[in-house]
């Protein structure tokens, strides 16, 4: 919700005409701050406007039009109105730059540069894109060629934009236990105590056969596989330098 | 002319079939690179012929060596040689 002063600046404020952003603009730029303030104030709704289309239920509203008038301020000061546009042409894109910038900030505890988080909503755009022409998912080659990016680039910037959650987020308002942290599966061996002797069994068993190797054939994966040797088997078979290089 | 191709998933820093035989050669063990390959699948062969005996299964020679052929198996095996296999091990 917006404070009231900054409904009353705005009502009091009305749209402005070319004309007079011209002479604003000529005004600002001999000094006049009088003329600065009120091109800022005339154009807050524009603010609003931009603001509410970038808004997303995480962010604060109130911060998001904050920030959104900075890109406004950074318009008026930059405003040249001996080139012929309206000065609202001019100001939307500083102001949805620092919009965009604000949402990409805030809505994630990562920062992703904007580039790649730009190029983020290009790709899924375009996955839904593809899904209703073709009336089936497309692969990421199809997505690649249709944006003219790599296939390892969009991998990494989907990877990369990924949404993030807390683990110690409450998954139910009315109750503190009910968080993602107590619903994750604890898979490992010590959860599971049958598991853990059926595990150790095997790797007994497993053990007992690698016993079963000659010491040839034991070599032979060692060198394969990159394993180093014992350095207390006395039975292990002989290692020469160059053998050592290799390893 | 041979269209035979081995494809073998090693993600380990270990050698070629070629090297080895050459490393062995040197060392007095005569082989070429298809015998030192024989003798990698031959091993992996007796390890699963021994798990599938104290388990009582009883699988054909053609499913022992496709066992001892899947890089699944080779792995885990070759991580219990390393000794980083069992979680015990990890924690102790």
């Amino acid at each position: 919700m917006l404070d009231k002063q900054f409904i009353k600046t705005i009502k009091e404020n009305p749209l402005l005409t070319k004309r007079q952003e011209i002479d604003l603009a000529n005004k600002i730029k001999k000094g006049d701050k009088k003329a600065r303030q009120k091109l800022i104030e005339s154009n807050y709704r524009l603010v609003i406007s931009i603001a509410k289309k970038y808004h997303r239920d995480e962010l604060d509203f109130q911060d998001m039009i904050q920030e959104s008038s900075v890109g406004l301020i950074k318009a008026v000061d930059r405003f040249d109105p001996t080139l012929g546009y309206k000065f609202s042409t001019y100001a939307c894109w500083w102001i949805k730059q620092s919009a965009l910038q604000y949402v990409n900030e805030n809505s994630s505890n990562i920062k992703v540069p904007t580039h790649s988080r730009m190029l983020n909503s290009k790709i899924k755009n375009k996955i839904i894109e593809l899904e209703e022409r073709n009336g089936k998912q497309p692969s990421l080659e199809e997505v690649s060629n249709e944006i003219g990016e790599s296939v390892k680039k969009i991998k990494y910037t989907l990877h990369a934009n990924k949404k993030i959650a807390s683990l110690e987020k409450s998954l139910d308002e009315n109750s503190t236990n009910a968080t993602l942290l107590n619903k994750v599966e604890d898979s490992s061996l010590y959860s599971n105590p049958e598991k853990l002797v059926e595990s150790k069994e095997l790797n007994l068993i497993i053990r007992e056969s690698l016993q079963l190797l000659t010491p040839k054939e034991e070599k032979i994966i060692r060198l394969r596989f990159g394993i180093t040797e014992r350095a207390d088997d006395s039975n292990s078979f002989p290692v020469t330098d160059q053998m050592m290089e290799y390893l | 002319m041979n269209n035979k191709k081995y494809v073998t998933t090693n993600n380990y820093e270990g050698m070629g079939y070629y090297d080895i035989a050459k490393v062995m050669t040197e060392n007095g063990h005569k082989m070429n690179h298809s015998t030192a390959r024989n003798i990698v699948i031959r091993s992996f062969s007796k390890i699963v012929k021994n798990i599938s005996h104290k388990y009582n299964k009883k699988y054909t020679e053609e499913q022992i060596k496709s066992i001892a052929k899947s890089p699944q198996f080779q792995n885990s095996i070759v991580e219990i040689m390393k000794g980083y296999n069992s979680e015990e091990e990890k924690f102790n």
